[in-house]
């Protein structure tokens, strides 16, 4: 597979703020469900709480379909308690944000800007099993949106599910008509 | 009816080359196919139509086209809510078999399957998979749903409309899925092939044609 498909994650275990309060999250947590990586760079910035926020937005549906969702940055788990009390925004989100101090996880995931010490924006979409099934980088300013991430982990499950045997359609009125591609050979 | 004479020239969905490749296929038929296509000429999707098949019509002596207004639908025997819509006939008799939008893309390959396979020799079957189909005794109707990219989809079409012409009381239809908004609305159509069984059952992904008969049995 190229890149990080199909990859397995790495073992690791991390401090994480969730709803209040803290907690331990391993690689054997993230099993078992479909779960959603998503790096930023730091806490107290201006662009994250806005995508952090999106993501909060549409977390019903999320879980809804089983997955779970891991906001993370190289923040400790204090700070983003501290931000997550300073922000309304943050302190809406019910999911787990994983703190990497250490830049174990952003080093695997390959997103960890070594100079700034912050990750870039990196998103990976990780099957129960924890195999990699879906990710996409952006650099530092490029936002990203929650709704199309829960289509693609919709997609994911769905080729999980059924395999490859069918083709997304993604439908555009008054799209012209397709030159005919004849393939009939060891058919007639 | 609509004179057929009123659109001049050939369509530029059927260039020389792939008019040759067809021109064969088509000189294997057995026997006489009518297509009965019904066309809005207020829409640009019906005036394609109307010149897909006068090309294609054109390839084959065994092969007829008549065109109808909207008007002039009630007096056939296919579906003609999802317009453009042509219906396939030999000896005067409707096959099952519509196509509803162009078939360009990936389903030229079902349209000239159809052709074939009505006309005559048609693909090998087996004997008793042709047995199994012409017991189906439940008048069934089965559309396919499909993006003329998706190369999953032809199969699918071909299969359920093979069974449509096997057995009278099975209506097989194409339907280009971006041409109807409504239809993907209402099933909630994300992919395809997307496959509606008597309105009611729907299903994607490639099923077999033994698949199929076995879901109509």
């Amino acid at each position: 597979m190229a890149g990080f498909i199909g990859k397995e994650i790495t073992d690791f275990t991390v401090q994480a703020y969730h709803k209040g309060t803290f907690e331990t999250v391993t690689k054997e947590s993230v099993l078992g469900h479909w779960s959603v990586f998503f790096f930023y760079p730091a806490d107290f910035t201006f662009v994250c709480p806005t995508e952090l926020g999106d993501l909060a937005d549409f977390y019903e549906e999320f879980r809804e379909i089983g997955c779970e969702i891991y906001s993370v940055s190289e923040d400790t788990h204090f700070v983003h308690k501290a931000w997550a009390d300073a922000s309304e925004t943050i302190g809406k989100i019910e999911y787990p944000m994983l703190a990497d101090p250490a830049g174990r996880l952003a080093s695997f995931f390959d997103v960890l800007a070594e100079e700034e010490g912050q990750a870039v924006r990196g998103t990976f979409i990780v099957n129960p099993e924890g195999k990699i099934r879906a990710y996409e980088i952006h650099d530092m300013g490029i936002g990203r949106n929650a709704q199309e991430l829960l289509r693609k982990v919709q997609a994911a499950q769905y080729v999980e599910e059924h395999g490859d045997q069918v083709c997304p359609a993604k439908w555009k009125p008054g799209e012209e008509t397709l030159t005919p591609s004849l393939d009939l050979v060891g058919i007639l | 009816m609509i004179d057929c004479n009123q659109f001049e020239g050939t369509s530029p969905l059927l260039d020389e080359k792939l008019q040759g490749e067809l021109k064969g296929i088509f000189g294997k038929m057995e026997t006489a196919v009518t297509l009965k296509a019904v066309v809005d000429m207020e829409e640009e999707k019906s005036k394609e139509m109307a010149l897909f098949l006068k090309t294609a019509a054109s390839l084959s002596d065994l092969l007829t086209l008549e065109l109808y207004t909207p008007l002039e639908a009630e007096a056939l025997e296919f579906d003609t809510e999802y317009l453009p819509a042509t219906g396939l006939y030999k000896d005067g008799i409707y096959s099952g078999v519509s196509f509803h939008g162009v078939p360009g893309g990936r389903e030229i390959n079902s349209f000239v399957l159809a052709i074939y396979n009505l006309s005559g020799p048609g693909q090998e079957i087996g004997r008793g998979l042709v047995k199994k189909i012409q017991k189906i005794k439940k008048p069934a109707n089965i559309k396919v749903c499909v993006s003329l990219a998706c190369h999953h989809c032809p199969a699918v079409v071909a299969a359920s409309q093979r069974i449509a012409i096997l057995n009278p009381l099975v209506k097989a239809q194409m339907l280009d899925a971006n041409l109807y908004p409504a239809l993907v609305e209402r099933y909630g159509i994300t992919r395809v092939p997307f496959v509606i069984l008597n309105d009611e059952t729907t299903f994607t992904g490639p099923r077999t044609i033994e698949e199929l008969t076995g879901m109509l049995g």
